[in-house]
């Protein structure tokens, strides 16, 4: 319906007009399909308002205050924090679904604003952050790529983008409601998740690690389909992760626009933040090991404050720790420190078996099916 | 490049029969499973909420 509407608006309007549109639809679905519609629009003033304050009126050279601002409600929300004149939760207040990937893409727009750039029009930034194939589950877009996206938005509305997004959402809609369907139907529910003998517990680790990745990845494809169609690019988000050889080449097909989040405004800063301080200096090493592990120990804490959610997110830090370290020994000794002279097809087909189990493993914790 | 065109839209209408036919088989009214019972990424989304 989003589609039919734009093309037919295509042939009325110009260009400009099409961010208004897209407002429009983003603004209908909040108001009418949405849970707690008034939650989202606060924020998105309350964003606004705060990146103008913190980049253009008080210019803060660190930006750390303003990054604290922003991800406050977001904060309050994970934290479950309660205040005493009000009796139910600070969450029924401020809360609503998809606030988290909201709040990664509102920390992203503050974070790339350079000091002197014009602020964003509140149409677009709106648009930014309730364009609806990725309101709830992203994929994370900078705001860059969406305006660049927007700005040609009637433009791309052409058959080649609609039978690229139509194949998009036709793989979404088999990875989805066929494919994982199918693996919850014929294998998971087979399997008793109580259970603590070992061939229920494989399987339910499998099944919900291929489970997890159609589901996810259905809807991401169903999400970059629609928004080719409705003339915006939507970045991939999934490339066959079960192909991965090591930790970080698995998040940069898995879940890559978090991983993509993760390392240029947590990683990198934080990093850099260890690269200053004296006493590691002489430790490179260390320094990058310790940013690994607290990226993706933040991870697991971002899916909530649960102890199977950082279990998860620590275990993959553990992995990229002990990844790291091995490719350092590597470069150090000029040789392969594992595997040696191994033939590369041989390394690379056992990589991908370990890696599948690891992954596997991770994310068996993370779905709290196990018995921790 | 014709022989191109008649196998791509051959091939087409086999996968849209299958996925047609796929989803057929998994949601028609006749199906008796009682639904999906592993939570979806959407679903956790809406959980934590």
């Amino acid at each position: 319906m989003y589609v039919a509407v734009l093309v037919v608006c295509k042939s009325i309007l110009q260009e400009s007009f099409y961010k208004y549109i897209l407002a429009l639809l983003n603004g209908l679905f909040l108001i009418v399909i949405y849970p707690n519609p008034i939650h989202f629009f606060l924020l998105v003033l309350y964003s606004y308002l705060l990146t103008f304050l913190c980049a253009d009126v008080f210019k803060f050279k660190k930006k750390i205050w303003g990054i604290l601002f922003l991800l406050l409600p977001m904060l309050l929300v994970k934290f479950d924090i309660r205040i005493h004149s009000y009796t139910g939760k600070l969450n029924d207040l401020i809360s609503f679904a998809g606030l988290s990937y909201a709040s990664f893409r509102i920390m992203g727009y503050y974070m790339d604003k350079a000091p002197k750039e014009k602020m964003a029009d509140i149409t677009s930034y709106f648009n930014f952050l309730s364009f609806t194939p990725t309101l709830l589950i992203g994929p994370i877009d900078k705001y860059s790529r969406f305006k660049i996206s927007q700005d040609n938005g009637f433009t791309n509305i052409n058959p080649e983008n609609f039978i690229i997004g139509w194949n998009n959402l036709v793989k979404g809609i088999a990875f989805k409601y066929i494919l994982a369907e199918a693996v919850d139907r014929y294998w998971l529910s087979k399997y008793d998740t109580q259970s603590k003998e070992f061939l229920p517990m494989v399987n339910n680790m499998y099944g919900y690690f291929v489970y997890l990745f159609f589901d996810f990845a259905g809807y991401s494809f169903m999400a970059l389909g629609i928004g080719k169609m409705m003339g915006i690019h939507v970045p991939v988000n999934f490339t066959n992760p079960f192909l991965a050889v090591n930790p970080s080449d698995f998040w940069r097909r898995f879940h890559i626009s978090l991983g993509d989040w993760l390392k240029e405004y947590f990683f990198t800063p934080l990093y850099l933040f260890f690269t200053r301080m004296k006493g590691l200096k002489p430790y490179p090493l260390l320094r990058q090991n310790a940013s690994l592990f607290l990226t993706f120990l933040l991870m697991g804490c971002w899916n909530g404050f649960r102890f199977n959610y950082i279990l998860s997110g620590s275990l993959f830090g553990l992995y990229s720790m002990i990844h790291n370290t091995y490719t350092v020994q590597c470069k150090k000794k000029g040789k392969d420190v594992f595997f040696g002279n191994m033939n590369p097809i041989a390394v690379r087909c056992i990589s991908i078996f370990i890696m599948i189990n690891l992954s596997a493993l991770a994310v068996y914790i993370f779905s709290g099916r196990c018995h921790l | 490049m014709k022989t191109v065109y008649i196998k791509r839209f051959l091939m087409n209408v086999i996968v849209y029969l299958t996925i047609a036919m796929s989803l057929y088989y998994l949601y028609s009214p006749m199906s008796n499973y009682g639904g999906n019972k592993t939570s979806s990424t959407v679903k956790f989304v809406y959980q934590q909420f």
